[in-house]
């Protein structure tokens, strides 16, 4: 009985770590790709990275608005000397555990998409932060067309720099 | 009436294997438990991590965490009093298991706040120093774990037996559920600080729904069922008779008694609701096959909590938290039966004897004592013997200085055994209530006679 318990406790606790670990590695090579088709348009951070991947699956808030974003990024890369799309970079704000640098890209006098160049001085921990907050910073952004949006909990330090350098590029804008 | 007839043996059997089914059951979903948390680090693709050094002190830092965690909540759930592991291990049962999780986890979480200050201190290029201080001043959350983690490290260090037996069962007790502030410390720096459990993603749901599920069954079946019940019974004491010096039997009455579901063997926690002695949870057998309308303890005079009951007075309103513990007919494998009790070990023998099945003439029990005038409840034993037709043997004197066996120096001199009390062949359910390294023996012996590990009984008490 005790051999039974054990035997069924070791081949349980094996398959959900196999199981684990092969949704784990799988996200990871679709990140690659997607880091590949955006070095083009901005330095390559593993933060865009996830930008790039997080609108793409926001289906379920805000569909309407977010899809008219969506268009609005790939106008701007290429079209980057139109006039009707242009993009103000803010001021590079330090903070504790490194800096940001929110550019937004302005069209038909409404901010159209806001990217972040993210640096970090924590390593492991600060970026699993970015990328976590960073996405969700952006999408209230949009939302609300102005810095006045909400912080990400537990993403103080990012949130206070990214809502510093959005207002800095949103005040070059005239916005 | 009690019963005086057996079931075939299959039924016995058949009992055993399924709850035998359920207790493996159970174990094996709570080491999974632990399992599920590792692999959702590694789903969130931390095993990435591990391609570099400071990746992998940091990797093994957060799964240390993650485990510790799991295995809190494992301890809270065995501690819970819910019904489902009471019924398959027994409440006695899951508290050892429970004690015996607390090292581990300290070790745990002493491994997880280390190994991460190496890895991120490894992965700046800093000194484990500067890390440190790096992270104190990265906010409130982190400095409230570290304070969890002072308390968790307090919380061991009284649970060590050593220290609990020189701390009076209370003062202990009050320490313990600083646990309880040590895990709602720990919890803002889980969610804010690691990615892992970032809004919106599926394993911050699990992680919440696993800590809600913990705190509503300890809220539950530790807090709200024995209130409820203590409201609703309304249990009072009838009479209280001392059956031998310092040795009382107490009476109780309430209402709706039956719907208890009481059985035999099985233990309450009661508290004796006079000013005095509210404050103070004694974990009592039952003594009697509860009727309809009463329960009834035999308890001794062993400190001074129990001195006072002594001198308790009719009419005593008792809260209750219970039944609890399956040291009942809902353990048994076998159709014979074998009842060992020593001390006041032997109230919950005379109850086990008036309540379980088992054919006229098929069962044993022995009664083991220094002396003769501390074989506790002999009268109403021997007179329920002869009703159902059970062996007695009461087996006292002082025990044996050549070497440490649960039976008296007279009976190992003559070479006998706990087979010696029992007809030729048979594999009894062996019962056994005592003091703890008396019980030790008597189970040592049991095993020594070859019987399966199911057939054999004891019931430790612990709060």
């Amino acid at each position: 009985m005790k051999t039974r318990a054990l035997l069924g406790s070791g081949v349980a606790s094996l398959s959900i770590l196999v199981l684990g670990w092969q949704l784990g590695v799988q996200p990871a090579t679709v990140q690659a790709g997607t880091t590949v088709s955006s070095t083009p348009t901005t330095p390559a951070t593993s933060t865009e990275t996830t930008t790039t991947t997080d609108t793409d699956s926001d289906s379920d808030s805000g569909s309407d608005s977010d899809s008219g974003s969506d268009s609005g990024t790939s106008a701007s890369i290429t079209t980057e000397s139109d006039i009707s799309a242009v993009s103000y970079t803010g001021v590079t704000v330090e903070h504790e555990y490194g800096s940001v640098t929110v550019t937004i890209t302005v069209a038909d006098g409404a901010v159209a998409d806001a990217t972040a160049e993210l640096s970090t001085t924590h390593g492991d921990k600060s970026e699993r932060i970015n990328t976590c907050a960073v996405p969700l910073l952006r999408e209230e952004a949009l939302q609300a067309q102005s810095a006045e949006i909400s912080m990400i909990s537990g993403a103080t330090y990012t949130s206070e720099a990214y809502l510093e350098s959005l207002q800095s590029a949103l005040d070059q804008a005239g916005l | 009436m009690p019963p005086t007839v057996g079931l075939p043996a299959s039924t016995y059997r058949e009992r055993a294997r399924k709850r035998l089914w359920a207790a493996d059951a159970l174990t094996i979903v709570l080491v999974t438990s632990v399992a599920v948390a590792v692999a959702l680090f590694l789903s969130d693709g931390g095993a990435a991590g591990f391609g570099s050094f400071a990746g992998m002190l940091t990797s093994m830092g957060v799964i240390a965490g993650l485990a510790a965690m799991d295995l809190v909540l494992v301890m809270f759930l065995l501690s819970a009093r819910v019904p489902i592991i009471d019924r398959t291990i027994g409440q006695d049962k899951a508290l050892l298991v429970h004690g015996s999780l607390g090292e581990p986890i300290l070790y745990l979480l002493l491994a997880h706040g280390a190994l991460l200050l190496l890895g991120y201190a490894a992965t700046e290029g800093i000194s484990p120093v500067a890390e440190a201080l790096s992270l104190w001043a990265s906010g409130l959350d982190l400095r409230w774990a570290v304070l969890s983690l002072v308390l968790f490290v307090l919380v061991a260090g009284t649970s060590v037996i050593a220290v609990k037996r020189r701390l009076p069962q209370e003062i202990w007790h009050g320490i313990h559920l600083l646990t309880y502030a040590a895990v709602a410390l720990s919890i803002p720096h889980q969610f804010s600080l690691s990615g892992l459990f970032a809004p919106g993603t599926i394993q911050r749901w699990y992680w919440i729904a696993l800590m809600v599920l913990t705190g509503a069954a300890v809220l539950t079946y530790r807090v709200l069922l024995p209130t409820i019940r203590s409201l609703h019974h309304q249990i009072r004491i009838t009479r209280v008779t001392e059956v031998a010096p310092g040795v009382a039997t107490i009476d109780m009455t309430g209402r709706d008694v039956e719907r208890l579901n009481t059985r035999a063997g099985q233990y309450f926690i009661w508290r004796f609701l006079t000013p005095d002695l509210w404050w103070q949870p004694h974990p009592f057998s039952v003594s009697a096959r509860p009727t309809p309308t009463s329960l009834r303890i035999t308890v001794r005079n062993l400190g001074a909590g129990t001195a006072k009951l002594m001198s308790i007075r009719p009419g005593t309103k008792v809260a209750i938290e219970g039944p609890y513990g399956i040291f009942t007919e809902a353990a048994r494998a076998s159709a014979q039966v074998l009842l060992i009790g020593s001390g006041i070990g032997n109230s919950p023998i005379r109850g086990l004897l008036e309540d379980l099945t088992f054919p006229y003439g098929s069962a044993t029990v022995i009664l083991r004592a220094s002396r003769p005038n501390e074989v506790y409840l002999l009268d109403e034993i021997s007179a329920l013997c002869e009703q159902r037709g059970a062996r007695l043997f009461v087996l006292t004197g002082p025990r044996a200085t050549w070497n440490s066996s649960w039976l008296p120096a007279s009976a190992v001199a003559s070479g006998y055994t706990m087979t010696s009390y029992l007809p030729p062949g048979q594999v009894p359910d062996v019962y056994v209530c005592g003091p703890l390294p008396w019980t030790d023996l008597v189970l040592a012996d049991a095993r020594n006679a070859g019987f399966p590990s199911e057939n054999i009984h004891s019931e430790r008490f612990a709060l």
